[in-house]
C-alpha cells in the first residue's frame, strides 16, 4: 500500500515523445484512471511505473522510494497487461504461482495463496488447464489472478478489459471495481473507454499527446473540463460543440451562432463580458437540450429551432441528431418526443449548462 | 479538486537527450554477456579462418606454404606464400586453371540449372502430393504421410552414398529394375547403363550440355528434396479456413477455380521461405554431387562446391581454392539479395 | 455415372497414384534393407528381390563385431582395428557435444539478438549473414593450420574429437543463432515484461519464458546439429590422424571402395547409422516444420 508520483516525467522514443512533462500525485488505496484516446501516452506512462522503460527524465516514487533506477522486480507492483500475457507453456496454477515461487515463498503458503486467490475470482476449477483452454472472460481472470497473489503495493492494470465483449466488460468492470474495495491496494488503470474510466475511478487524469489534461474526479471532469479535448472526450454521446460569437445587447450577453441566438445566464456575464465580440466555442451536453413539449423547469434556458436529421430510440430516451445552419448536434430528449426525420424542432437549451472554450487555446473560459 | 486547465496542444518540448555513449555501453554489457561464449568460439574457429581465407586468396599457397604460421616469424621466410594479387580470381574466371576439364561459367550455368530444376520438381511434386493428401476422404492419408518424409528423415550423406550405388553399372539396383521391367512387359532397355560416364547427352538443342549423369543426380536429390515441400505445404493447407472454399463453391467456383484462386495464393507465403531455404540447400548440395556423380563425365556434373573441395582436397591449391569460395560467396549474396527483394514483395496474407 | 461410383473411381485413381510415389520413395530404403538381410556377404548382388532367400542378420552381426579392416593403426595386426562399438562412441561424443554447443552457445546468443539494442547489434547481424553465405570448404585449409597449433598435451586439437566438436559447432552457430533469433521474436514481448514484473532477472526469463516457448526452433537446432556431427565426413576424415578416434560416418565412407563394395555390410551399416536419426526426427517432427520457417526466414 502506497502512494505512488510521478514528478515531470518525459519519456521520449527518438524523436517522438511520449509522455511530456507529466507531474502525477496518486494517493494511497486510490483507483486513479489514466484515460486518452490510443498513443496518448497513457499505457508509456504506466509502463515508465512498471520499470518496463527508462524514463528519459523527471522522478518516480512509489512511497517514499524512487524507483528510477530499479528493477521492475524490486518495486512491488503486479500488472495485468493487455494481452494478458499468460505464460502458455504453464497451468493456470503455475500461472499465478510463478511469482511468488521465483520470491522462494514456501510451497505451503504458494498454494495457501494461490487457491485463496482462485477462491477470490471463481477460477478453482480451472488451476490446472494451460491457457489455451481458457475463454477470453477466464484468461482476464487468471491475469488479475496472477497479480493478486503477490500482494502488491501497486496494482497496475493496461486495458485490462478491451479484448472481452460488451456485455463481460460491464460485468468485469464491477468485480474490478468490488477487487479494490477489497484489497485496500493503490490501482493504476489505463483505458481508451471513457465509459470505464467514469465507472471505476476514483480519480482519471485524462491524457493526450502525451499531456496530462485534467486530473480530478468523475463528476468534476464531466461537469468542469479544462478544456475542450476533455468537455468532448468524456460523456457519450459527446457534447455538442458549436463556433458562436459572443455578442453583447441591451446589457446583457448572448451567443450568436449565425442561425440561432441564445442568451447567456447572468452568473456567467461577468467572466465573459471581457470576451464579447470575440468567437468562441460553446459546449452543450446533449442533456441539456430538451424537446420544448417535455422539458423539465429549467431556471435559465433557451430556445432555438433546428431541423431533425435521424432520431435514435433507445427506449428511455431519444437521440435527435439536427442540424441548425452549419452546426450539427445531437440531444437526449424525452422518449415521448414526437420528433421526426424532416420536421422541425423546438429545442431548449439548459444554459446554465453551457460551456464556453476560447477558440483559439480551447481552454475553458466558462 | 486540483484543476489544471492545459490547452490541448501546447506544452513545452523538453530537449530530446540522445543516452551517452557511457549509458550505451552500460546497457549493452548484458547484451555481451550473453553473447561472449559463442563470439569467442566463432572468432576464433570461423572469423579468424575465413580472415586467413581472405588473405591466402590473394597469395599462391600450396602445400609447402602450410608450414606457414603467422605467429613464428622463424616460418616466414621459408613458408610464406608469395603474394599474386587478384591473379588467382582472374585465372578462375578465365579459366586459366591447370585442372582438368575446368570451365568456371560452365560450372555456373550447371549449378543455376541443377537448383532451378531441383526446385521445380520438389516444389511441384510436393504440392501436388500434399495436396492429393489433404483430401479428407482419401484412405490410409497417415500412412502415407508417415511414409513419404522417409527421405527427408534419412541423414543426406547415407542417402547419397546409397544412390552412388543404385547407380552401380553391374550391381546396381537402378539397372537391375530395368531388366526386371523387360522380363515384366517384354521392353528392352539397356540394363548395362554406365551412367557417370557417357558422355552424350540424352537430350539434344539447348540441354545438350546436360550429360545423363545430370538426370541421374536429378532424380537421387528431387527423390530426397521433395518430402520437405510437401511437408511445408501440407502445413500451410491445413491452415487454410475451410470458410474460404465454401465461399469460393457458393460464388460458383470449380475445383480448378478453387485450386487456383484459394489454394494457391494462400500457400504461397509459406512456400515462399521455403523455396528460398531449399534454394540455398540445393544451389550447395555438396553431397549428392560429391558421392554420387563426383563430378563426372569429364567434371560436366560438377557445382562449384564440389570444385571448391576438389581444389583443395585433389589440387591442393589452397590459394586458388580460397578465391573461388570468394567468388561463390559474392554469386550467393548476389542471389540472397535478389531473393529478399522477392520475399518482401510478398508478404503474408491475413486470412 | 453415380456420385458414389464416382467417389469409388476417384479414390482408386488417388490409390493408385500413391502406391506409385511410396513405391518409389521406399525403393531406394528397400533395397539397401534387403542387402542388408542378405546371408551370402555378397559381394555381386546380381538380381533384385525383396526378401533374399534364408535372410539373416548376419551382416549386421559382422559389422557390430567385427574389426573394420580398413580402419587400424596397424593394417596387419587385427587387434588394432576399429570396432563398431568405438566408431559409434566417438560418433555420438562429436554429435552429442556438436549439438550442446550448438544449442546453448546459438540459443544466449540468439536471446541477446533477439531482445537487447546494444552497440554492434546490426554488425553482428549482418555477420552471421555473411557466415551463413560463405561456403565453409575453403576454410579446410586454414582451419588445419590453426587447430594444428593449438595444443592440448602433446596433440594438436586438431587430432582430437573435441576439436571436430568446436568446428561442427562453429560452423553450424551462424544458421543456428539465426534461426533461433527468428523465433524468439515472435514470442510475445510481454511474456517476458510479465515476468520481470513477477521477479525473474533476465537469465530467468530466458531459461523459464523463451526457450520453453521455443522448442521447435531448439529441436531445429538439437536436429541439425546432431546430424553434422554424426554425418560430417570430410573434415574429420582430414583432421584425424588416430583410427581410435574415427567416426561411423569415416568407417561408411571407406566401405565405399573404388573397385570392390562389402555391400551387405554397407547396407547394414547404413541402416544402422540412419536409425537414430530418423528416430530423432520423428520424435521431433511436429516441431521441424514450424521451428524452420518461422524462426529461418523471417527473422
Amino acid at each position: 500500500m502506497a502512494s505512488v508520483t510521478f514528478d515531470h516525467v518525459t519519456k521520449a522514443f527518438g524523436e517522438v515523445i511520449a509522455v511530456n512533462d507529466l507531474s502525477l500525485e496518486i494517493k494511497d488505496k486510490e483507483f486513479l484512471v489514466l484515460v486518452g484516446p490510443s498513443g496518448c501516452g497513457k499505457t508509456t506512462a504506466l509502463r515508465c511505473l512498471a520499470g518496463l522503460e527508462d524514463i528519459t527524465s523527471g522522478t518516480i516514487s512509489i512511497g517514499d522510494r524512487v524507483v528510477n533506477d530499479i528493477a521492475p522486480k524490486d518495486r512491488d507492483i503486479a500488472m495485468v497487461f493487455q494481452s494478458y500475457a499468460l505464460y502458455p507453456h504453464m497451468t493456470v496454477y503455475d500461472n499465478m504461482a510463478f511469482g511468488l515461487k521465483l520470491r522462494k515463498v514456501p510451497k505451503a503458503e504458494i498454494d495457501q495463496k494461490v487457491r485463496e486467490a482462485a477462491g477470490l475470482l471463481g477460477i478453482e476449477a480451472l488451476l490446472n488447464r494451460k491457457p489455451k483452454q481458457l475463454s477470453g472472460g477466464q484468461r482476464q481472470r487468471v491475469a488479475v489472478g496472477r497479480a493478486i497473489v503477490r500482494n502488491p503495493q501497486v496494482f497496475l492494470m493496461d486495458e485490462p478489459l478491451s479484448n472481452l465483449d460488451a456485455k463481460l466488460r460491464v460485468q468485469a468492470r464491477t468485480e474490478i471495481s468490488r477487487l479494490h474495495k477489497r484489497l485496500e491496494t493503490t490501482f493504476i488503470y489505463v483505458t481508451h473507454d471513457q465509459m470505464e474510466a467514469m465507472t471505476m475511478g476514483d480519480r482519471i487524469a485524462v491524457m493526450k499527446d502525451g499531456i496530462l489534461q485534467q486530473l480530478d474526479t468523475p463528476q468534476h471532469l464531466y461537469d468542469k473540463p479544462a478544456n475542450k479535448f476533455v468537455a468532448g472526450f468524456i460523456g457519450s454521446p459527446a457534447m455538442n460543440f458549436f463556433d458562436v460569437t459572443l455578442v453583447g445587447e441591451d446589457g446583457e450577453l448572448a451567443v450568436d451562432s449565425g442561425t440561432f441566438k441564445l442568451r447567456v445566464p447572468p452568473q456567467y456575464r461577468q467572466v465573459l463580458a471581457n470576451h464579447a465580440g470575440k468567437e468562441v466555442v460553446m459546449g452543450l451536453r446533449p442533456e441539456d437540450i430538451h424537446d420544448k413539449e417535455f422539458m423539465p423547469p429549467l431556471s435559465f434556458s433557451a430556445r432555438l429551432k433546428a431541423n431533425v436529421d435521424v432520431t435514435e430510440l433507445m427506449g428511455n430516451e431519444v437521440f435527435v441528431y439536427l442540424m441548425s445552419g452549419e452546426n450539427s448536434f445531437v440531444a437526449r430528449v424525452d422518449p415521448r418526443s414526437r420528433a421526426k426525420a424532416g420536421m422541425e424542432m423546438e429545442c431548449v437549451a439548459n444554459m446554465e449548462n453551457m460551456h464556453i472554450f476560447d477558440k483559439q487555446t480551447e481552454v475553458a473560459i466558462v | 479538486m486540483a484543476v489544471r486547465p492545459v490547452a490541448a496542444d501546447a506544452g513545452p518540448k523538453p530537449v530530446f537527450k540522445r543516452p551517452s555513449l557511457r549509458e550505451r555501453i552500460k546497457s549493452s554489457r548484458t547484451a555481451w554477456l550473453y553473447i561472449a561464449p559463442a563470439a569467442l568460439i566463432m572468432l576464433f574457429v570461423t572469423l579468424f579462418p575465413y580472415i586467413y581465407q581472405l588473405f591466402m586468396a590473394f597469395t599462391d599457397y600450396r602445400v609447402r606454404n602450410l608450414r606457414f604460421n603467422l605467429l613464428n616469424p622463424e616460418t616466414w621466410a621459408r613458408y610464406a606464400p608469395p603474394f599474386v594479387g587478384l591473379d588467382n580470381f582472374v585465372r578462375i574466371l578465365t579459366n586459366q586453371l591447370t585442372i582438368e576439364n575446368y570451365d568456371f561459367w560452365r560450372l555456373l550455368l550447371f549449378n543455376i540449372t541443377w537448383t532451378v530444376a531441383n526446385i521445380v520438381f520438389h516444389v511441384a511434386l510436393g504440392v501436388l502430393i500434399a495436396l492429393v493428401l489433404n483430401s479428407k476422404t482419401v484412405l490410409l492419408r497417415r500412412v502415407y504421410r508417415a511414409l513419404f518424409v522417409l527421405p527427408w528423415a534419412m541423414p543426406g550423406y547415407v542417402a547419397a552414398l546409397t544412390w552412388r550405388n543404385m547407380y552401380d553399372d553391374r550391381f546396381g539396383a537402378i539397372n537391375q529394375l530395368f531388366g526386371v521391367i523387360n522380363r515384366l512387359i517384354g521392353t528392352s532397355f539397356p540394363t548395362d547403363t554406365r551412367w557417370f560416364v557417357i558422355s552424350e547427352p540424352p537430350i539434344g538443342g539447348l540441354l545438350s550440355f546436360l550429360p545423363l549423369a545430370f538426370y541421374a543426380v536429378l532424380l537421387a536429390n528431387i527423390w530426397l528434396g521433395w518430402p520437405f515441400m510437401s511437408v511445408v505445404a501440407t502445413g500451410a493447407l491445413q491452415s487454410i479456413p475451410k470458410e474460404l472454399y465454401e465461399a469460393a463453391s457458393i460464388d460458383g467456383a470449380s475445383g480448378w477455380q478453387q485450386l487456383r484462386k484459394v489454394t494457391l495464393p494462400l500457400i504461397r507465403p509459406a512456400m515462399v521461405p521455403a523455396i528460398m531455404l531449399g534454394t540455398i540447400w540445393t544451389f550447395n548440395q555438396f553431397s549428392v554431387i560429391y558421392f554420387i556423380s563426383q563430378g563426372n563425365p569429364f567434371g560436366r556434373t560438377e557445382i562449384l562446391i564440389t570444385q571448391a573441395y576438389k581444389l583443395v582436397a585433389e589440387q591442393r591449391l589452397y590459394g586458388v581454392a580460397a578465391a573461388f569460395s570468394i567468388v561463390v560467396f559474392f554469386i550467393l549474396l548476389s542471389f540472397t539479395l535478389i531473393n529478399n527483394r522477392v520475399t518482401r514483395a510478398t508478404e503474408a496474407y491475413d486470412v | 455415372m453415380s456420385k458414389k461410383l464416382k467417389g469409388v473411381l476417384r479414390q482408386i485413381a488417388i490409390q493408385l497414384f500413391l502406391l506409385l510415389v511410396t513405391a518409389m520413395v521406399l525403393f531406394p530404403i528397400l533395397w539397401v534393407v534387403s542387402l542388408a538381410l542378405d546371408p551370402r556377404d555378397i559381394d555381386k548382388p546380381l538380381e533384385l528381390r525383396l526378401i533374399p532367400p534364408g535372410a539373416s542378420l548376419q551382416s549386421f552381426r559382422k559389422v557390430l563385431f567385427e574389426p573394420f579392416n580398413l580402419l587400424c593403426r596397424d593394417p596387419s595386426n587385427p587387434a588394432t582395428c576399429m570396432k563398431f562399438g568405438g566408431l559409434l562412441r566417438n560418433s555420438l561424443l562429436v554429435a552429442l557435444g556438436t549439438s550442446l554447443l550448438a544449442v546453448v552457445l546459438g540459443s544466449t546468443a540468439a536471446y541477446a539478438f533477439s531482445r537487447f539494442r546494444f552497440i554492434g547489434r546490426q554488425a553482428g547481424m549482418l555477420f552471421f549473414i555473411v557466415m551463413i553465405m560463405l561456403p565453409t570448404t575453403g576454410l579446410l585449409a586454414p582451419l588445419y593450420v590453426l587447430l594444428s597449433q593449438i595444443r592440448i598435451g602433446s596433440e594438436p586439437l586438431r587430432a582430437s574429437l573435441f576439436g571436430l566438436v568446436v568446428a561442427y559447432s562453429s560452423g553450424f552457430l551462424p544458421f543456428a543463432i539465426w534461426n533461433l533469433k527468428g523465433y524468439f521474436d515472435t514470442v510475445p514481448k510481454e511474456l517476458e515484461e510479465a515476468a520481470l514484473i513477477d521477479g525473474a532477472s533476465v537469465t530467468g526469463t530466458f531459461v523459464k519464458i523463451i526457450l520453453p516457448l521455443s522448442v521447435p526452433a531448439l529441436a531445429v537446432t538439437v536436429l541439425n546439429s546432431f546430424m553434422t556431427g554424426w554425418t560430417e565426413f570430410i573434415l574429420a576424415w582430414t583432421f584425424l590422424d588416430n583410427p581410435s578416434r574415427f567416426t561411423l560416418a569415416m568407417a561408411l565412407r571407406s566401405m565405399q571402395g573404388q573397385f570392390a563394395t562389402p555391400w551387405s555390410e554397407f547396407a547394414a551399416m547404413s541402416i544402422l547409422m540412419s536409425l537414430p536419426i530418423v528416430i530423432l526426427f520423428f520424435l521431433l517432427q511436429r516441431y521441424i516444420v514450424s521451428g524452420l520457417t518461422i524462426g529461418g526466414v523471417k527473422g
